[in-house]
């Protein structure tokens, strides 16, 4: 068992590069930077306003980030709130002098925050992940609630034929783990969706993942984004931060509120032990450029859905916990499908697949919908600007890898 | 005298508690050494970590400054600006810089913050003006200028309109009516015109421009839906806005993630306080206030400010109503019992005629 003295022993431990990091925000204004100066440099001593004043320094920079599109956003002021996360959590270990289950939610809420709004630092990119895992050893087995019963495997069996019939639509390709040379030359380059089995048998998520409890102790009192509301084009359609553990609690048993879903999200960056369950798949190496691969959670109960869309990179869909349906378009039905015209959703179609209207939507007749139902372990490619409508038949885990 | 309540984290206004709530007189007893009166200076803006105040012979400073902390100095103005032109010096200011304005001469000067020596001397550039027919003109007055890390604006007394740094002449001529006042929010601005138009620009995706959508403007649009209301006052925050007509309504509309739009929901919808049922508006709506035993509260409102994510008004009976964020206590509530107020609360009750004002994190009260 540790006690917070050694806990603030190892997060000083990152005092000398978090200084030297200062070189990285030279942009904030005067009055934050020597303060956040000071707080680095007398980690040591006693000042009862520090806290008050790092969170404001956060609470500004919150504000400041907000300013403007978030992808336009300056880095100086993301990293910024990376610094003063990491200063408030040392002031808040400091300030401790016991190790129970509120003081370390509260170290991880500091965190999580420095993580959802900040950004790494050249010279310490994995700062607070890093500090994150100075907890672990005191967090797993004095805290999270046991629920034996709790199985996430409830697989859905159902006549895929029947499905085939009733939305008229073709099937994909199925092969079992191609080589690279067949999966690049007839699927990469000839831009074509195929499903592939048996290529990620060796991953421990496959198995882990099956058991809540699991995920509950490695992940549970994290705070990530969660969608809320059925489909993101819906006007109530809003994000909400969160515990994994509430968001289990809250909407994957219990789906009598609005829907939650933990999608699109790069969890494996945020919380680095889930990603020694899975490994990128080798497929991904046929890379134009050096840019890193984008790995995606996707959790939820069953009945999200992902409106008819497409993205601009190359996507593999990998299916580990669960079952979802899938219909796909090729680029060339673009006109069949009715995108939206506002340029914040010109990736997304208006027609559902599932019950194209075609009174309003008649051109829709000229499509081509592709079909598929992807169980665990299986994996969807899908090319770059093919259009996608995703829906879980049941309690669903997916992982997806974009590269371009 | 000055009423204060919110952020008081670098000891801005002259006390000792790093968050003031509720509102509390500023009389600088507790500074030691100030060099000034606090209690007959002009307060002139109200900044994230400083306050900027003007007298008749200096420009003050209280709060953070050049680094440190608890600050109350007189600035050292340019040579320039020498007893001739300090009284139609304007003066404004954000994180970075402090800005003096010489209104006649249209020419600014740059204090950068982090560096009292570096000094800019800029012009106003009047390239468009040149084609203009209001050309002919003796003096600029400028009367109002406001400015934040991003954004600068300012309005002269005949209703030109200079934006943007340095700042150039906005296109105001096709509009109905001479403007007569401007407001900032953090990303969007508001004109107000003598006629009571409204129009908006900037960025809208939190909704603050009030057109529907969440499209950003390159140029100042009419507020249709405000069309055939005469609009007396505006006022913007961090990301939204309030307009008040002339029979006394409020509209307000944008971003409402901390409840700074005031609307009481459960009254009209019964729906429960839940902050996910606080919606954005990207029209403007109508404000009702209801006091605390949910009756409607029927008097007029007579000024109104807004702060990064919270908005005050004063009501004709001197009572100063609040909503939006209270975490730095600029509600006049105590900040561990309303982190957020989702709708107007009765906060504080004048005994005198007061100006109302906002800084980001603050409200402040300026007896008459």
């Amino acid at each position: 068992m540790q006690t917070c003295e050694e806990i603030y022993y190892k997060l000083e431990s990152f005092k000398d590069s978090v200084k030297e990091s200062l070189s990285e925000i030279e942009e904030l204004d005067v009055t934050c930077k020597t303060n956040l100066q000071n707080y680095l440099n007398n980690m040591n001593s006693k000042n009862p306003t520090a806290i008050i004043k790092i969170q404001a320094i956060i609470d500004y920079m919150y504000e400041r980030v907000n300013i403007g599109n978030w992808k336009e956003v300056k880095l100086f002021l993301r990293k910024t709130i990376t610094i003063a996360s990491y200063l408030k959590l040392v002031y808040h270990v400091k300030q401790a002098d016991m190790l129970d289950d509120l003081f370390i939610k509260e170290s991880y809420k500091i965190i999580d925050f420095g993580i959802l709004f900040g950004c790494p630092l050249d010279r310490e990119p994995k700062l607070l992940q890093n500090c994150a895992s100075c907890f672990n050893d005191v967090s797993q087995p004095s805290f999270y609630n046991v629920c034996n019963d709790k199985c996430m495997v409830d697989s859905v069996q159902e006549s895929i034929d029947f499905e085939h019939n009733k939305y008229s639509t073709h099937h994909l390709d199925v092969l079992d783990c191609p080589s690279m040379e067949h999966f690049y030359r007839n699927y990469i380059l000839k831009e074509q969706p195929v499903i592939l089995n048996n290529c990620i048998n060796h991953w421990p998520a496959l198995s882990k993942w099956k058991d809540i409890n699991y995920l509950k102790k490695v992940a549970g009192s994290r705070t990530v984004p969660i969608e809320l509301g059925r489909v993101y084009t819906d006007t109530d359609w809003t994000q909400k931060l969160m515990t994994v553990d509430e968001f289990i609690s809250k909407h994957i048993y219990q789906c009598d509120s609005s829907t939650g879903y933990l999608a699109q999200y790069q969890l494996f960056e945020h919380i680095p032990e889930l990603k020694k369950d899975i490994s990128e798949p080798e497929y991904c190496c046929f890379s134009d450029d050096e840019e890193a691969i984008d790995i995606m959670a996707w959790f939820g109960p069953k009945g999200t859905i992902s409106a008819l869309h497409h993205d601009p990179k190359r996507n593999l869909l990998t299916q580990v916990i669960g079952e979802k349906r899938l219909f796909l378009f090729s680029p060339s039905d673009s006109d069949f499908l009715y995108p939206h015209e506002h340029e914040l959703l010109n990736n997304t179609a208006q027609v559902d697949p599932r019950e194209p209207d075609l009174e309003k939507y008649p051109k829709y007749k000229n499509a081509t919908p592709f079909y598929c139902v992807l169980h665990p372990g299986q994996m969807l490619y899908i090319p770059p600007k093919w259009w996608h409508f995703v829906e879980s038949l049941s309690i669903s885990i997916s992982v997806s890898f974009w590269w371009s | 005298m000055y009423l204060a309540t919110g952020s008081n984290l670098f000891g801005q206004w002259l006390l000792l508690e790093p968050i003031i709530s509720p509102f509390q007189r500023v009389t600088g007893f507790n500074a030691k050494e100030i060099p000034f009166d606090i209690t007959s200076v002009d307060l002139v803006k109200v900044n994230w970590s400083y306050n900027i105040f003007k007298t008749d012979k200096t420009i003050c400073i209280s709060g953070a400054w050049y680094g440190k902390e608890n600050q109350y100095i007189s600035v050292l103005l340019p040579k320039e600006c020498d007893d001739s032109k300090f009284k139609n010096l304007i003066v404004t200011g954000n994180d970075y810089k402090l800005i003096l304005i010489d209104g006649t001469s249209l020419t600014l000067w740059v204090i950068d913050l982090e560096n009292e020596s570096d000094v800019k001397k800029l012009k106003f550039n009047e390239t468009p003006l040149e084609s203009s027919p209001k050309k002919a003109r003796k003096g600029y007055n400028i009367k109002k200028v406001l400015t934040t890390n991003d954004q600068f604006i300012c309005l002269t007394e005949d209703g030109l309109v200079y934006c943007g740094f340095p700042p150039s002449l906005l296109d105001t001529s096709h509009y109905m009516g001479v403007v007569c006042d401007i407001q900032c929010g953090y990303e969007h601005f508001m004109l107000l015109t003598d006629t009571g138009r409204v129009y908006t620009w900037g960025n809208g995706r939190r909704l603050q421009l009030g057109h529907g959508d969440l499209e950003n403007l390159d140029l100042p649009t009419e507020v249709e839906a405000l069309a055939g209301i005469k609009i007396v006052k505006i006022s913007a925050g961090g990301w939204h806005s309030l307009a008040l007509s002339e029979y006394g309504d409020l509209y307000a509309w944008g971003w409402n993630d901390t409840g700074q739009l005031g609307i009481k929901h459960d009254v009209k919808e019964k729906k429960s306080l839940q902050p996910e049922n606080f919606k954005n508006y990207a029209l403007p709506i109508v404000i009702d206030i209801y006091d605390d035993k949910n009756q409607q509260v029927n008097l007029n409102v007579t000024n109104m400010a807004c702060g990064s994510r919270h908005t005050a008004l004063l009501l004709e009976d001197n009572t100063v109503w609040t909503t939006g964020n209270n975490k730095y206590g600029q509600l006049g509530f105590p900040t561990d019992i309303y982190e957020n107020l989702y709708h107007f609360k009765k906060s504080y009750q004048c005994d005198c005629n007061v100006d109302l004002m906002c800084g980001p994190w603050t409200t402040v009260l300026k007896c008459k």
